[in-house]
């Protein structure tokens, strides 16, 4: 099978296809009976988010460079924001209801707003709202976050990746990232730049994928799913001319 | 109260970084801090706020401050949008 994207990267990269798995968090709205203490739960909750911001950001700053690592800083800005905190904080004073089902909500109602905005990059601000609500949501419930598992080096492939998710990825897993969304300017393709790996989006793959043989030319934005032998033999015969990151150069 | 006037020069507008640090000079000042957009104000000390009002390039904001210290926050504030918006 042979899927068409957008190319953000140049480059080859040869082996197992591998989904990312999004951790998706299960909220259960639960009554509760002491306030004070769920609101602490949830203030706690957003201090130790911030604290795992710090980090991305540091870590970021050294991956990215720091004008898009300032995105781990407007993140804990956000998670200060007083209509936000407020927001939560009101519900579950005056719903009595648990600090998870008010982060979730509010997380919500937020990210709506900014989805209903007449402007590309501030829609795409929706999926910082509810990257922060998922942090702390995440924290409430001892949850772990998505991540790659196995051995082997793999192409990942996603939906988008948010920036907290690829500055937690171990980068000597990925051989490339293929996305269905996302853009050029994307935390992921700057990363795929400056990790110096392919990377295309807009390849919209199916769930059946994963665990299957694939090519990623970075540099025609086309994946090769399950290639025949032919062109195996092709990308294999251009490996002397071009930069191939596969598993078997990795070992 | 004082005011300021100004025109967005930044290409993508009052987007997330730009918006994140000015919400934080502002939250130093002890006086109210508005962004007017169109007859919609925005708490400047709120980054959803700020972010909510969605301006973009060549839009006219005006920029208000009130109560204690509002002279040296316009200042510093004002400043702040001529060299980063």
């Amino acid at each position: 099978m042979v899927l068409e994207g957008k190319s953000v990267f140049g480059g080859i990269a040869i082996g197992r296809l591998s989904i990312y798995n999004k951790k998706e968090n299960q909220v259960k709205r639960e009554k509760i009976t002491d306030v004070e203490a769920e609101i602490t739960r949830f203030t706690d909750a957003k201090e130790t988010a911030k604290e795992q911001l710090k980090g991305f950001y540091k870590k970021a700053v050294k991956e990215v460079g720091e004008v898009n690592a300032a995105i781990f800083e407007v993140h804990q800005m956000m998670l200060d924001d007083l209509d936000y905190v407020e927001s939560i904080t009101n519900m579950i004073r005056t719903q009595e209801v648990n600090a998870e089902f008010a982060v979730a909500s509010t997380g919500d109602n937020f990210s709506k707003m900014f989805a209903a905005m007449d402007d590309d990059y501030m829609k795409e601000r929706a999926a910082d709202v509810k990257d922060i609500s998922n942090r702390v949501i995440s924290i409430l419930q001892n949850a772990e976050n998505g991540s790659v598992t196995g051995e082997e080096p793999v192409i990942l492939l996603a939906d988008d990746l948010a920036p907290s998710e690829t500055v937690q990825l171990d980068k000597s897993k990925v051989l490339s990232f293929v996305t269905r969304h996302g853009s050029t300017n994307s935390h992921t393709a700057i990363l795929a730049r400056t990790m110096n790996i392919p990377a295309l989006i807009g390849i919209d793959f199916s769930e059946d994928v994963n665990g299957k043989m694939g090519i990623v030319d970075g540099y025609t934005g086309t994946l090769y799913i399950e290639p025949d032998e032919e062109i195996m033999k092709k990308y294999e015969a251009k490996k002397p001319r071009m930069k191939i990151r596969s598993v078997f150069y990795w070992n | 109260m004082k005011e300021f006037k100004y025109v967005i020069k930044d290409e993508q507008g009052i987007h997330a970084r730009p918006a994140g640090l000015f919400v934080k000079e502002a939250a130093a000042f002890p006086c109210k801090v508005i962004i007017e957009k169109d007859g919609k104000e925005a708490d400047a000390k709120r980054i959803f706020a700020v972010m909510g009002l969605a301006v973009k390039c060549g839009q006219e904001i005006t920029l208000k401050t009130d109560g204690e210290n509002e002279e040296e926050a316009m200042n510093k504030l004002s400043a702040f949008l001529e060299e980063n918006l």
